[in-house]
């Protein structure tokens, strides 16, 4: 309690006190014991509500359920994972998506943003103007409406499925499923090459050294980065030639192949069975060469159906490439059910059309593929060539089809769990006898009425031969994608939810950096451009001397609430089916029923990733920043 | 100061949670039940071209309203996603929840719910397109295969594939209208869910004649209202409403005439059932006549089946194990006395 002294004209002094709500220093003391007692209140009433909540339907706060089975699939896994691993394992998985396409979109949106950026200072009246559309465009419209655009804009335009991808040169696939392309894997025997790599890095940091200050002492401008760049890639190649020479592969190294699932494996036959025992190691990344002498490969022609009318009939095998088998006929399985109709194949790429050779050239000509069954007999008559207006149209479905297939031969690397893939091959036609075909007829009574149908096991049939050759990887392996089935095998993958969602994040996002870059530049005055001007410097060098470092320093700041938004809004991922870190943890929640606990990991999560980004940003900010003396 | 104080209070107050009241107490007060439904899955809970609910599943909801309200059409519904329905029973957005949901042991417990009887017995079948020669489960080896995210299908698929080491590529959506458009533009080989569900969407897709649905059947999924746990009152009239429509066709009581035998009939069992003898139906805390106006308002079990997924509609789906236990099936209502 403080007090004042009060003098009075008589020089006698009594001392007041003043009452303590209008001390100074006890109210502002107050308002701070009051803000925090609010606070702790706010907290406790949220706990409180959440435990009594929770206790009124019999639920307690837990992470127990962290280490139960998950007992889901996920969709896109950057780790292996499977339904048998932990709700943990899955929240990894979802959280290594989530940065995944964070980290990928981060370097995209800034990429595109600095271009679009440049572009709206450009004197250019065109580039400009292009800019600005694009800058005012996608940052009103609703990054939902974007993503959801993007994504059906990437699945309409592009074959329907993997197996009759679109093959771009280089071994590039592309279908609605995604986009895949050959790449390159470390494998085992990468540590042989690693202390070459760390040489070469070392080498390289010298030269750079080097390089600036040579560069320094003749007082010009030049590209620091060539040589550094060459001596790395001359000790990293030597290296690579050198560490060749000690690659191994585990003893006892054996892949199997089974070619009537068009599944394999490669792994360590310790007891050398032949077939992999329980507790055997499988082996990721290493080549395997199959041989398949004579097989063949089954299909069933299907109408393609448009805007609810059949147009014609085709059938497609699984991908095979012309150089991988020796020689190849693509028959009817029945020729007595499909007599009249012909085959029109092209072996490359593995589709084809069924149709009657209505004018008898031996040759597909357009029109021959269907035919409008106009009398209702089922079958075709002369004069129903021609589809008849709004007339339903039947084509030749369900017409069985074979590929005999000689000499095949595939090289395939197995993926990071040690399995191979391949087409689900038939044995030929002199063994077939035991395949029997089984069908009937589907429907919900029969289902409802059998519960528990046990599914019949793939029956005694003949073998179909196949030998493996199992190569000794380098220390990288280049790997080819190949389609075995529905999706794709090897390479790398990039699916359509991920490439969808990547690109509508990174587009969307790409629309607020060129803002920021924008101001950025033009925040550097004038003078600065003029001086350089008057100095003799290119337009270029202007502006990646003198401008854009100076602009750095407005940018940056600004920036890393940008890419922290995108990473924040890629939990829009559920809208185009993308297994981010946001849509596993609400699969966890809605099958442990652990809402709660489930949405503080997501918020530990998140804040986990912002903060980091922010961390990284924040350092090269301080490296850029204006050092004020 | 006391201004402040009387604000913490109210929320201190506003914040707890409304002990003592139940459910029942709860709705009646209110006078209208709020129903979880589901608004994507013909015959079962869709919007119709009225714009209004319809289907077994919304039926059931309107059975509940009848009994506590005495007005079938006095119930609001909060159509549901899949991932979204369990959370909207335990925080009490939804008083009922009818959205063909399976009764699970970790639903029954870790998510703190109570099932009413199983009004629809299902099991978990697969659609493949008839000209992909997939007859058997082991076909289904290297496919895209379409399920709805947060859904027993889903473990039930990764359980049987994985068990037969049949390997396949999940591909999750959230909403069922998704997941069709995407099976039916050919972006998935397969897609799976109760077969009651493959049943009511293959008459929607562009060639429904080219569509099949797979034989083999790969779970029981005992579709079953749900309530939350901890008012054994709320669960009790949830639990009856079933039992009784079950037990209304097992005596031939229809909507049509319902009325007539609660003046006349002389048989003990439906006058217990109509409440021309109070008391049973009383006990549960209804108005005596809480079963006459759900079987007048909406029908019995037959009725409701009939109306929804009988013969006369689209799906046409046998009534298989849900028909009476008498005729072959599994429902069995339990004695009102």
């Amino acid at each position: 309690m403080s007090s004042r002294a009060i003098r009075h004209v008589d020089g006698s002094a009594e001392r007041q006190s003043i009452p303590f709500y209008r001390n100074v220093k006890t109210l502002a003391l107050l308002a701070q014991v009051i803000f925090v007692l609010l606070a702790a209140l706010g907290i406790w009433i949220l706990y409180r509500n959440i435990t009594t909540g929770l206790a009124s339907s019999g639920l307690t706060f837990t992470f127990n359920f962290l280490g139960s089975r998950a007992g889901f699939e996920l969709g896109e896994t950057t780790i292996p994972y499977s339904a048998s691993d932990t709700y943990l394992k899955a929240l990894v998985v979802g959280f290594l998506n989530t940065l995944k396409v964070g980290i990928a979109g981060v370097i995209l949106c800034t990429l595109l943003g600095v271009m679009i950026g440049v572009m709206r200072v450009s004197a250019n009246w065109l580039l400009s103007t292009f800019a600005l559309w694009y800058v005012e465009l996608l940052r009103n419209t609703p990054l939902a409406v974007q993503l959801i655009f993007w994504y059906y804009a990437i699945i309409l335009s592009i074959p329907p499925r993997s197996d009759n991808s679109l093959q771009l040169p280089g071994s590039i696939l592309v279908s609605q499923i995604g986009v895949a392309l050959p790449w390159v894997y470390p494998t085992g025997n990468f540590g042989n090459w690693l202390p070459w790599l760390v040489a070469a890095l070392a080498v390289a940091s010298v030269a750079y050294a080097l390089r600036v200050r040579q560069l320094r002492r003749e007082g010009r401008f030049g590209n620091r980065f060539l040589v550094p760049f060459i001596a790395f890639a001359l000790v990293a190649g030597v290296g690579y030639y050198f560490a060749s020479s000690g690659n191994t592969l585990p003893g006892g190294t054996t892949a199997t192949v089974d070619p009537l699932t068009g599944s394999g494996r490669v792994f360590v036959d310790e007891n050398d069975n032949g077939v992999r025992d329980a507790g055997e190691r499988l082996l990721s990344r290493v080549p395997v060469t199959v041989r398949i002498p004579e097989a063949r490969l089954e299909t069933i022609s299907s109408n393609v159906v448009e805007s609810r009318e059949a147009v014609y009939s085709t059938f497609r095998f699984p991908l095979i490439q012309e150089r991988e088998f020796e020689s190849a006929e693509v028959i009817f399985r029945d020729p007595e059910a499909a007599a009249g109709l012909s085959i029109h194949f092209d072996s490359y790429p593995s589709i084809g059309v069924i149709y009657r050779d209505l004018n008898g050239n031996g040759v597909f000509d357009a029109g021959e593929e269907i035919y409008y069954d106009a009398n209702g007999n089922g079958s075709y008559d002369p004069g129903e060539e021609v589809p008849a207006e709004g007339a339903r149209i039947r084509g030749y479905n369900g017409v069985g089809l074979a590929m005999e297939i000689n000499g095949f031969e595939r090289r395939v690397v197995s993926d990071q769990t040690g399995a191979l893939r391949l087409p689900i091959f038939r044995p030929p036609p002199a063994g077939e006898e035991a395949a029997a075909e089984q069908s009937s007829p589907g429907g919900l009574a029969g289902g409802l009425g059998g519960l528990f149908q046990t599914p019949a096991q793939s029956e005694a049939a003949p073998e179909v031969e196949a030998s493996t050759e199992v190569h000794v990887p380098g220390p990288l392996v280049y790997s080819e994608p190949t389609v075995p089935r529905s999706s794709y095998f090897g390479g790398a993958q990039l699916s359509t939810p991920f490439l969808a969602l990547l690109l509508g994040l990174a587009i969307y996002t790409s629309a607020f950096v060129a803002e920021i870059v924008r101001a950025g530049i033009q925040a550097v005055p004038r003078g600065q451009s003029e001086a350089a001007k008057a100095l003799g410097l290119s337009g270029g060098q202007t502006f990646r001397l003198i401008i854009f470092p100076q602009a750095l320093r407005v940018i940056i700041p600004p920036m890393i609430s940008q890419y922290l938004n995108l990473t924040k809004n890629s939990s829009l991922a559920v809208l185009v089916t993308f297994s981010d870190f946001f849509l596993v943890s609400n699969t966890v929640g809605n099958q442990t029923g652990q809402f709660v606990s489930v949405y503080v990991i997501i918020l530990v999560g998140y804040l986990f990733i912002s903060l980091v980004f922010s961390l990284i940003l924040n350092v090269v900010n301080r490296r850029v920043a204006l050092v004020e003396r | 100061m006391r201004r402040l104080a009387t604000i913490l209070l109210g929320l201190v107050l506003f914040a707890t949670p409304a002990f003592g009241q139940g459910l029942l107490q709860q709705v009646q007060e209110r006078g209208r039940l709020v129903c979880g439904v589901n608004d994507q899955l013909p015959g079962f809970g869709s919007v119709n071209e009225q714009g209004e609910f319809e289907g077994f599943d919304v039926d059931f909801c309107r059975a509940v309203a009848a009994a506590v309200l005495g007005d079938a059409n006095a119930v609001d519904f909060r159509p549901l996603s899949a991932q979204e329905r369990f959370t909207a029973v335990q925080t009490g957005e939804v008083d009922l929840l009818v959205r063909n949901s399976s009764w699970t042991s970790s639903r029954d417990s870790a998510l703190g719910l109570n099932f009413a009887p199983v009004t629809f017995f299902d099991g978990q079948g697969f659609m493949v397109p008839r000209d992909s020669g997939v007859q058997t489960l082991q076909d289904l080896r290297g496919l895209r295969i379409g399920v709805q995210v947060g859904t027993t299908t889903e473990l039930n698929m990764a359980d049987v594939l994985g068990a037969l080491g049949v390997e396949y590529t999940p591909v999750t959506f959230e909403t069922a209208d998704q997941l069709v458009n995407a099976y039916d533009a050919g972006n998935v080989d397969a897609w799976t869910t109760d077969k009651s569900g493959l049943a009511s969407r293959l008459i929607t897709l562009q060639d429904p004649e080219a569509h099949m649905i797979m034989d083999a059947t790969i779970s029981k999924e005992p579709l079953a209202p749900a309530v939350r746990h901890g008012d054994d009152q709320w669960y009790d009239v949830v639990k009856w409403v079933a039992f009784s429509i079950m037990e209304a066709e097992e005596y031939g009581i229809t909507s049509e005439n319902a009325q007539q035998l609660y003046e006349t009939s002389q048989n003990p069992s439906v006058r217990r059932i109509l409440g021309a003898e109070p008391e049973n139906i009383e006990q549960l805390g209804l108005s005596a006549t809480a079963m006459l106006d759900v079987i007048t308002q909406v029908g019995n079990y037959g009725e409701i089946y009939d109306r929804n997924l009988g013969p006369d509609t689209p799906f046409d789906i046998p009534r298989g194990l849900n028909a009476q236990y008498y005729e072959g099936g599994l429902i069995f209502g339990m004695p009102v006395r």
